[in-house]
């Protein structure tokens, strides 16, 4: 009963996308604002409907429901509750139904918090918003329907979910990524709406950041998740492995990253403006490819999901007239933007487009490395394989100047600038920066390994840029007086760095041992000494197996004890390593059990990692800032700054 | 109006990846060419399954066309092609040789592969199943399988009279494989 | 009926491939250096029978056997790129992560290399146009990021009265 009506709600939900789509429309053609007012309404109601289809998946879940054939296939009654439950976006078509929730939750984000826009403009927003969602729900209702039965033969349990996926990794990672992967469809619905009305002043900048810098906080928060819990549950230590999939994340991140920069431009200078009107398409295209690559399977990827030509055909029609089609109205409408800005070479403007123009490179070389393999295939070439050795090379290249210039670009002026100002200060702390990382190097490791050297330079270049930049600032402006915005800039800029530096140093100094240890045995290994102290059995909620318990000292000073487990699924036969991480800010120890060796002899693999939190802790700090642009008072109180237009009737919609 | 070409750019860019995109939809991503077809088989000596005295070499395979079959009685899948390979080897008069590949042998580890129970379970699962093979290669510790670029079982391999390799399947060998890939390449064949 | 079935035996089988992810050979080596040459081919080359992992990370046999000669190769004096040769002359160029160079691959390197010097020549000629800045408002006592901050703070004064006197 309960799916029933979770399918029925859908098809509500379809219902409403559909007036969502076309009553805004009509409104807008023949001015009339009683169906214009309708947008606001019929966005509430599409994810009212649709988070009551979402919770009776949910339910259906929770109460092993194995008449619902996703539930037969992605769950089990043995299965602890919050996997249930995260298991209801494990699949294809509850992932599907969890983006949808998203997507429709944007809309009525939309529809309550933009209040103190202009009624046409708000109106034409969540008009494309609706334009979206119709193909989207076009698609769960036919080929991905969540709630199809297994009726008349029904299961008596179900075949669970992978226990790669138990995890809280991944109760809280797709949530996340969905989050930011569907926010980028509000600033291409801004951007849409802006191109289809022609009016592209500045204003559709303004009010279209703070939901950029949402869904760019979540897509961030989502993609760091991803590599902590990859890390953490795989077993091999690995955090980024340049995996189709979190190409496909990584994307929309770098495009949005370049987005968020030029709205800036956009929005105080009035320069770049059709630029920032493909960038706003560009991230949510790229949201949508990495959802076809993720679902079609048509790359080959560690975590794709299970796979059918039809849904792929499907998705791949929607992404040509979702894509195709507001690249076309781009190409016939941007001819008209005027940037007005003007700028000297040597100015803050210029600056920011490097950055942009890094980050496009970048997203081109990700975009490049992910496709290519499928082009050279297709075109006779052969099957090739780019990964790890292409993408770390080409992102040390290009780190190196977009770092820099993280450094510098924010002492530079608008409009222009004096380079003879910029010979000094750069040159104390580029300096300083090689001196200070050197020392750090020799004196933690005792070898300076060049990349690693490289990253911390950059990370102390643009950490003490922004010290300095800070400094400066406030003996104008009072710290409290300064706009959250400005420490966005900061945290953003800071975050980045540890990134930098966590990357070089994990990478350069990482160190791992395979041994072969006894129960009561000692091995040393990298100056800490692990003992097996005992092996006991583990008995988990559906799973069994053994846990190794190995002490760790540090010259006779305990540092901790960690249980490393194998663990045996039955319902789907499968063993998993169950690493065992002491960490610290600034080291990990990750410990994996192997097999047991024909003399009872257990293989493991000990890895020292140091300095792989930087990557994490950056990536939230980054997310964070996106939080605080936000947080700006600015962008909460639009009205006082927003030129009102009353003359959309005579507009084209 | 006056429209910039430029501006056509990303657009032009994009219907070309959709083209692609359609493309690779309806086209296997798993599969892949093989390395070793065109060259010649690589150099062996190895034992027979049945009887390890007997020490086959690539010198006892030339001279005639053979179809070389990697497989294992652990291999499900291989299960499913012996009745097609039976078929081949009584129609046409195909002449299959079994590479078997264990999977547990590992000396490294001290784990050896039981080679008596092998021949026990070979021998009732061909009676059961259909036997093809005109004999088995016993290939313990999977170099010559790994010299022919063998990612799993099973694979085919095609080798003509003069010791070159014709093709190289990966995956089962059934009725739409052997018509449409194997067959016209054996029949070409010297 | 028969659909879902297959769906399910694709799923399954993606499980299998999926699942193994691990190690359990004990390696020894003769010189760091030769050590450093193994982890770095290991992660470089790619395991054929999985998914897309690299023969470090996966438990598959080929992966065993592959990661069993390298060190091989490299105990006999082989050098790296020797033992890469060796396995793209068995597994072809999918078993090694960095792509050959020929007329298709060059766009990895062509195009982003292209596309950065595009631009910078795009940002040379439009600021050349507009090289005639207005200089009134710049007064150049001000810190760089200053006159910026002045506009934001006045802007959130703003907006803080307008809220106050609706």
């Amino acid at each position: 009963m309960i799916p029933e009506l979770g399918n029925f709600a859908l098809y509500i939900a379809f219902g409403f996308s559909l007036l969502l789509s076309i009553l805004p429309f009509i409104g807008l053609r023949k001015s009339n604002m009683g169906l214009m007012q309708t947008a606001p309404n019929l966005a509430v109601g599409l994810f009212v409907f649709t988070l009551f289809a979402f919770l009776c998946l949910v339910f259906a879940f929770v109460t092993d429901d194995f008449t619902v054939l996703n539930v037969a296939q992605n769950s089990n009654s043995a299965l602890p509750v919050q996997y249930k439950f995260a298991a209801s976006f494990g699949s294809h078509e509850g992932s599907f139904l969890l983006w949808l929730l998203m997507q429709s939750g944007w809309a009525c984000a939309v529809a309550v918090w933009s209040k103190s826009l202009p009624t046409t403009m708000r109106t034409r927003v969540l008009m494309v918003i609706g334009w979206i969602c119709v193909g989207f729900y076009a698609y769960i209702i036919t080929v991905s329907n969540p709630f199809d039965r297994t009726l008349p033969f029904f299961p008596v349990d179900g075949a669970d979910l992978n226990p790669l996926l138990q995890d809280i990794g991944m109760i809280i990672h797709p949530p996340l990524l969905y989050m930011g992967y569907v926010g980028m469809s509000i600033c291409f619905s801004f951007a849409i709406a802006a191109l289809l009305s022609g009016d592209l002043d500045s204003t559709w900048a303004k009010w279209s950041r703070p939901w950029t810098a949402v869904a760019w906080g979540f897509l961030t928060l989502g993609i760091t998740i991803g590599s902590w819990w990859a890390y953490s549950e795989l077993g091999w230590g690995g955090w980024w492995f340049w995996d189709p999939v979190e190409n496909a994340s990584l994307m929309p991140w770098l495009v949005a990253t370049a987005l968020l920069h030029s709205l800036a431009v956009a929005e105080k200078r009035n320069a770049f403006k059709s630029w920032t009107v493909f960038l706003a398409i560009a991230s949510f295209s790229l949201s949508l490819l990495g959802t076809f690559l993720v679902r079609s399977g048509v790359i080959v990827s560690v975590h794709a999901f299970a796979t059918d030509p039809a849904r792929g055909v499907f998705i791949l029609v929607l992404l040509a007239i979702v894509i195709g089609g507001s690249l076309l109205l781009y190409s016939l409408k941007a001819g008209l933007i005027k940037s007005v800005g003007k700028f000297s070479i040597f100015s803050r403007e210029s600056s920011l487009w490097l950055n942009n123009v890094f980050l496009v490179a970048a997203t081109i070389i990700v975009l490049l490395g992910t496709l290519l393999p499928l082009v050279h295939k297709e075109i006779g070439l052969g099957t090739i394989s780019i990964g790890e050795p292409f993408f770390n090379q080409m992102f040390t290249y290009l780190i190196v100047p977009f770092a820099l210039l993280i450094g510098i670009a924010p002492h530079i002026r608008w409009k222009q600038d004096k380079p003879n100002k910029f010979v000094a200060t750069p040159l104390i702390i580029c300096l300083a920066s090689v001196a200070l990382s050197y020392l750090w190097l020799v004196v933690e490791f005792g070898e300076v390994k060049g990349l690693a050297w490289l990253s911390t330079s950059l990370f102390w270049w643009i950490i003490l840029f922004t010290a300095v930049e800070l400094v400066k600032t406030t003996q104008k402006v009072r710290l409290t007086k300064l706009p959250l915005s400005h420490f966005a800039m900061v945290l953003g800029h800071v975050g980045l760095a540890f990134v930098i530096a966590g990357v070089g140093l994990t990478s350069q100094y990482s160190t791992e041992r395979d041994v072969k240890m006894f129960v009561g045995g000692s091995e040393s290994f990298s100056g800490f000494d692990f003992k097996f102290v005992k092996l006991q059995d583990v008995k988990g909620p559906n799973y069994d197996g053994w846990a190794a318990q190995i002490d760790i000292t540090q010259q006779g000073q305990e540092v901790s004890t960690l249980l490393a487990e194998k663990r045996f699924y039955p319902v789907q036969r499968n063993t998993m390593t169950e690493a065992a991480i002491d960490a610290t800010f600034f080291r990990d120890i990750y410990i994996s059990l192997g097999e047991q060796l024909p003399d009872k002899g257990w293989a493991l693999r000990l890895h020292l990692k140091p300095y792989v939190r930087w990557f994490w802790f950056g990536g939230i700090v980054v997310a964070f800032a996106g939080a605080l642009i936000v947080a700006d008072k600015r962008y909460r109180q639009q009205k006082s700054s927003v030129r009102v237009r009353s003359s959309a009737a005579a507009e084209i919609v | 109006m006056k429209y910039k070409l430029s501006l056509f750019l990303p657009l032009f860019i994009f219907v070309i990846l959709v083209g692609f995109l359609l493309k690779g939809l309806f086209s296997d991503p798993r599969q892949r060419d093989s390395a070793v077809v065109g060259k010649s088989f690589p150099e062996f000596q190895l034992p027979d399954l049945m009887n390890e005295e007997k020490v086959h070499s690539l010198q006892t395979l030339r001279g005639e066309k053979v179809l070389l079959n990697v497989w294992g009685t652990w291999c499900i899948t291989c299960k499913y092609e012996l009745p097609f390979l039976t078929k081949i080897k009584t129609e046409y008069g195909v002449k299959v040789v079994g590479i078997y590949y264990d999977q547990n042998h590992a000396p490294e580890f001290g784990q050896f592969a039981n080679i008596p129970q092998i021949q026990v379970e070979v021998k009732q699962l061909l009676a059961q199943l259909g036997d093809p093979y005109q004999f088995h290669i016993l290939d313990l510790d999977r170099t010559l399988s790994l010299d022919l670029g063998v990612t799993g079982a099973p694979e085919t391999f095609l080798m003509d009279s003069n010791g070159v390799i014709k093709a190289h399947h990966m995956g089962d060998v059934n009725e739409r494989v052997w018509r449409d890939k194997l067959a016209p390449i054996w029949n070409e064949m010297q | 009926m028969m659909k879902s079935i297959s769906i399910l035996i694709v799923i399954l089988a993606s499980l299998v491939s999926v699942k193994s992810y691990g190690f359990d050979e004990m390696v020894t080596f003769d010189n760091p250096k030769q050590e450093a040459e193994y982890r770095e081919l290991i992660k470089e080359l790619r395991c054929p029978k999985c998914q897309n992992q690299n023969i470090a990370d996966s438990n598959a046999i080929v992966a065993k056997d592959m990661r069993a000669k390298a060190l091989l190769l490299l105990q006999e004096g082989k050098s790296k790129q020797q033992v890469v040769d060796y396995m793209i002359n068995r597994y072809g160029q999918f078993a090694h992560y960095r792509p050959p160079v020929n007329i298709a691959t060059i766009m990895l390197w062509a195009i982003p290399v292209g596309f950065i010097l595009m631009c910078i020549i795009l940002l040379w000629r439009r600021s050349r146009l507009s090289t005639q800045v207005d200089n009134a408002t710049d007064t150049a006592g001000l810190n760089s990021e200053l006159d910026n901050l002045l506009d934001e703070v006045s802007d959130l004064q703003n907006a803080e009265t307008t809220r106050n006197n609706p």
